[in-house]
């Protein structure tokens, strides 16, 4: 029986072909979308599982005073303590980040993202090993690891291993022996170019070894005993190890390896690499299932609109003995059949689209067969298949045999259901064009708002190393006519993260003699920043740099300049003058006075409200140089600093950034969100207007009779199409009025996530419903066109 | 065999209520040749469909091998259908998509009769209506005679104790159509019961049996 219905099916697609097409490609697009969808959401769900020891691992972090809650930031000897005094421990370890520092070997120069290791880091993480051995760093202080892509930049194709480099670090040159090439996941939250070995760090820095204070940017992670899970009160016992053994020490909580990605629920600092975001996976699994629905509405529609056509068929089978189960069983095996179809070229199209799809969301997705693929591929053939085979099931095999072989009749029932169906397809597509131009414009707005930082013309130099013996450049690179002003100071665009020693406590007491206070986040540049950066002083002076008289204690008290936000939150009218209680982390707090006031610019990402900010100078923290350009002359000016920094700074490389693009990075996740987006909006456009042509070629092919009957009584070619038009139009109608409140509501919500955000704007409804009713207009009349030209003698012959 | 009391049809839509049999008394014994003519309209196709089992009455009663059938659900009636009523039809109703092989099969294969026997089964019935050299073709590759060949042999496949046919030779030509009839008359010499509905006297003549009906009423009946 079983080959029976599928030989069946297959003439049966070979005698329509038009709409086995229609039906399949409505089912392939939707499958290779969902199929698209499915890699990514299963790679997202798949990070650091290049670590055989992913369920064991966790990773410290700690609470912290202000609202953000948490950090992963903790301190070196926390790795020794967990290894030494719980027996569930396997092993623990830590990683430093470092700055991006020079690494030369010969001639030839890179600048590589540095972090420093446990030398117990290769026993708890497992990163592919590609040539060499890692463990050797255990042993020998001198050896170094590094990335696979580093050892491509430095070496091309030749061997690594064994080679030796030179670290550039301040004005010391650190010679160094290749261990080993690591490949470095992507899925690894842990990213680097080189590795260091902690004891390697510790011989050039003595002092440090004990120090319990020092947590930037070093992260401890936990390894607990093979089937090992960790408990509360576990927790309870580790919670207060630091803060038992320092006064520097916070309460500490354990996050497990395999939640970094997807369900941290802090702010990572800028170390780790981490973009994940559970909700948007929640919301791509509900785009897929859609595309998914709208492929099967297709058979669906298509196929109990064409159930007229089997009419005879049906009846002649029921006369000859098939039972109702018997059909629904042979009509469902025709979908089966096709929704089998489909899924191989799906997968076929999924392969092909592949590559612009990894380019598009920024990963190396590859399609493989594994379990995951087997459930999707039989999940896709009898979930996609049963979904869009049901109703014409049902419906076609319940019809009455005499009816049948009469030609059946069309019942009411039949129309709402198609009609309902294009309907939803119809809404889908609207809400996510609705949702697509807003998360663009979105998008648009958070790279291109003004932040209150003049970012036009500005270059962005790192100085990290090389601090205030950076002012010689500048003041030599200023004698360039070309070069506006240059003011060195904090790394603004990195400055997503306030650590403990970034922000500050300062008090005060009020007019009534109150104690109040407000912690503040610290900001650091000379007195060219507010120039350079454009910063509009609204009250008072700006700093004024002068490192000599900042550490001589000359000021006698730090000079701060705080922003509008902090200005609000002081409740004084004029604070300029106004002594505080406390100050900036290193000058050993003290007391600060406000010497001015700036206006609010936004130095975070536009996600948060603007906190309040102090100015301060200090020759430590001095990460960037920004340089501001005339306009036009950017090629040149950068030629010339160029020159200027090799000749000046020996040994290094010069990496210039323009601030704009800068600012740019810091919305991956929007950008990745509204591409992704796009691509499947476009899907589900095409998806529903290949349900629109099938509808119309078959009503159409239905009505060749009707149309042959109202030219023959007078009715123009134009009319005959605007009578199609209207039909389909309404129906657009309808899914416009549903589908605006429904996309309202849910980019409202999605947009509730920024401080700063676009005005939804009223003309994106219309417009996303004009798109969807051209589209539509033009597959109607298209094909409407065809057949009401056609002469009508023979469309009556015909019928 | 079949036994038919005060058998009455009514077609109703949301507007008109259509009587299209008006209380019917029949009786069909097995091993007859019964046709049945009138004008279009007269309600004979729709006797024929109440005797095949394809509806059901809106009153009176219907026995068929001794079981009274007026209420039976579909499926019942599909189950009793099975096996024991063949059909013909004017337009002969092949599917399409089958060959002729198919074609004649699928009352074996709704029946589940094994693989083996459906073969021989189908080739003898294809031989029977001397159509066995086109069983691999598709309906539309075969003459209006052949066609209605070839729904004969799937009306006698099952070995049924009835034949319905209605109006057979109606899309024929004379020479195609006296052929279907000899073929029905032989079927009917064999002891299959044969009901059969017609416009054509000549065809008439050759039952045993005729009723002549108009507005849903028997008005005559002769025997041979």
């Amino acid at each position: 029986m079983l080959k029976h219905y599928v030989k069946v099916a297959l003439r049966l697609i070979k005698r329509s072909f038009l709409f086995s097409s229609i039906n399949m490609l409505g089912f392939v697009v939707g499958m290779t979308a969902a199929f698209l969808i499915y890699l990514w959401i299963v790679d997202e769900l798949t990070f650091e599982d290049f670590n055989k020891n992913r369920n064991e691992i966790y990773r410290v972090i700690r609470e912290i005073e202000h609202a953000d809650g948490q950090v992963p930031s903790t301190v070196t000897q926390l790795s020794g303590i967990f290894r030494k005094d719980f027996p569930k421990v396997e092993n623990a370890t830590f990683v430093k980040y470092s700055s991006t520092d020079d690494f030369h070997y010969g001639d030839d120069f890179i600048v590589a993202k540095l972090a420093y290791v446990d030398t117990t880091f290769f026993d708890v993480f497992d990163f592919p090993v590609i040539a060499g051995d890692p463990k050797l760093m255990k042993k020998d202080p001198q050896q170094i690891v590094i990335s696979e892509e580093t050892a491509k930049r430095m070496f091309g194709n030749a061997s690594a291993v064994g080679k030796e480099i030179i670290h550039n670090f301040w004005r010391e040159q650190r010679p160094y022996k290749i261990a080993a090439v690591l490949k470095v996941p992507r899925k690894s939250h842990i990213q680097f170019d080189v590795l260091i070995g902690w004891n390697s760090f510790l011989s050039y820095n003595k002092e440090d070894e004990n120090n319990w204070g020092w947590s930037e940017r070093m992260h401890v992670y936990v390894q607990l005993k093979k089937g090992l899970k960790l408990t509360d009160t576990d927790r309870q016992m580790m919670r207060n190890l630091w803060v038992d053994r320092s006064q520097w020490g916070k309460p500490l909580d354990l996050q497990p390896l395999a939640d970094i990605h997807l369900h941290t629920t802090f702010k990572e600092p800028d170390d780790v690499c981490n973009h994940g975001n559970m909700q948007q996976v929640y919301l791509f699994a509900v785009l897929a299932s859609l595309i998914i629905f709208m492929g099967a509405f297709n058979f669906t529609t298509l196929s109990t609109a064409r159930a007229s056509q089997r009419f005879k068929e049906i009846g002649i089978r029921k006369v000859t003995g098939a039972k109702r189960k018997m059909l629904i069983s042979q009509f469902l095996s025709e979908s089966l059949v096709q929704a089998f179809l489909a899924l191989l070229l799906a997968l076929a199209l999924t392969e092909l689209l592949l590559p612009l799809f990894n380019r598009f969301v920024g990963k190396d997705i590859g399609l493989m067969f594994s379990w995951e693929t087997l459930l999707f591929v039989l999940f896709g053939i009898l979930g996609v298949g049963c979904l869009a085979g049901a109703f014409p099931a049902f419906y076609m095999s319940s019809v009455n045999p005499l009816l049948a072989l009469k030609g059946g009749k069309t019942t009411g029932k039949k129309g709402a259901l198609i009609k309902g169906l294009v309907c939803v397809q119809f809404v889908i597509a609207i809400t996510m064009i609705i949702g697509t131009m807003i998360t663009f414009k979105q998008l648009h707005y958070l790279q291109n708002a003004d932040v209150g930082v003049n970012t036009e013309n500005l270059v962005v130099v790192d100085v990290d190393d090389w601090r205030e013996e950076s002012i010689p450049y500048k003041q030599e690179v200023l004698k360039n006519p070309y070069v506006e002003s240059i003011a060195i100071g904090v790394d603004l665009s990195d400055f997503l993260q306030g650590y403990r020693w970034e922000t500050s406590k300062f008090s005060w007491q009020d007019g009534a003699g109150k104690v109040d206070s407000l912690e503040m986040v610290g900001l650091v540049g000379d007195k060219d920043f507010f120039q350079t950066l454009g910063l509009e002083l609204l009250k008072g002076e700006v700093l004024e740099a002068d490192p000599d008289k900042f550490w001589s204690g000359a000021y006698g008290v730090t000079p701060i300049v705080i922003n509008e936000t902090a200005w609000r939150m002081l409740k004084v009218e004029n604070p300029v003058g106004m002594i505080l209680n406390g100050g900036p982390f290193l000058s050993g707090r003290g007391t600060s006075r406000i010497i001015g006031i700036v206006k609010d610019f936004n130095y975070q990402p536009l996600r948060e409200k603007i906190r309040p900010v102090f100015m301060y100078y200090t020759n430590q923290l001095l990460d960037k140089m920004y340089v501001k350009i005339s306009p036009g002359k950017q090629a040149e000016t950068l030629k010339f600093l160029k020159e200027k920094y090799e000749e000046m700074r020996p040994n290094h490389l010069f990496v210039p950034q323009l601030f704009k693009n800068v600012l740019k990075n810091n919305y991956a996740r929007e950008q990745q969100l509204s591409q992704m987006f796009l691509i499947f909006t476009v899907l589900a456009i095409i998806v529903a207007m290949m349900g629109v042509f099938g509808l119309v070629a078959l009503s159409t092919a239905q009505r060749t009779k009707e149309i042959g009957i109202r030219k023959v009584n007078g009715a123009h070619s134009d009319r005959i199409v605007r009578m199609f038009c209207l039909e389909y139009m309404r129906w657009v109608g309808i899914a416009f009025v549903i589908a605006c409140p429904v996309g309202y509501l849910f980019m409202d919500r999605w947009l509730s996530n920024f401080a700063y955000r676009v005005a939804i704007g009223w003309w994106l409804f219309p417009l996303a419903g004009l798109i969807i009713l051209s589209v539509t207009i033009l597959t109607v009349v298209v094909q409407v066109w065809r057949a009401a030209s056609r002469n009508p003698v023979t469309s009556l012959r015909y019928e | 065999m079949i036994r038919a009391i005060n058998l009455t049809k009514v077609f109703r839509t949301e507007s008109v209520e259509t009587t299209a049999l008006n209380g019917i008394n029949l009786e069909i014994n097995e091993g007859e040749f019964l046709a049945i003519m009138g004008p279009s309209g007269c309600g004979k196709s729709t006797l024929l469909n109440l005797l095949g089992l394809l509806d059901n009455p809106t009153d009176g009663e219907l026995w068929f091998l001794g079981q009274e059938v007026s209420k039976h659900t579909e499926n019942s009636r599909t189950d009793l259908r099975n096996g024991n009523i063949g059909f013909v039809f004017q337009s002969f109703n092949l599917i399409d998509e089958l060959t002729v092989f198919e074609n004649v099969e699928l009352p074996l294969l709704y029946a589940g009769v094994s693989m083996k026997e459906r073969v021989e089964r189908v080739n003898a019935a294809l031989d029977r209506m001397q159509i066995a050299h086109r069983s691999e073709h598709f309906p539309q590759q075969l003459s209006g005679g052949q066609q209605q060949r070839v729904a004969i042999a799937r009306a006698i496949v099952t070995n049924p104790h009835i034949v319905l046919a209605d109006e057979p030779t109606g899309n024929l030509d004379s020479v195609n159509g006296n052929e279907v009839m000899n073929l029905l008359t032989e079927l009917n010499r064999e002891g299959t019961t044969v009901v059969m509905v017609t416009h054509s006297e000549e065809n008439a003549r050759m039952a045993g049996r005729l009723i002549r009906m108009i507005d849903g009423n028997i008005l005559t009946e002769s025997r041979k």
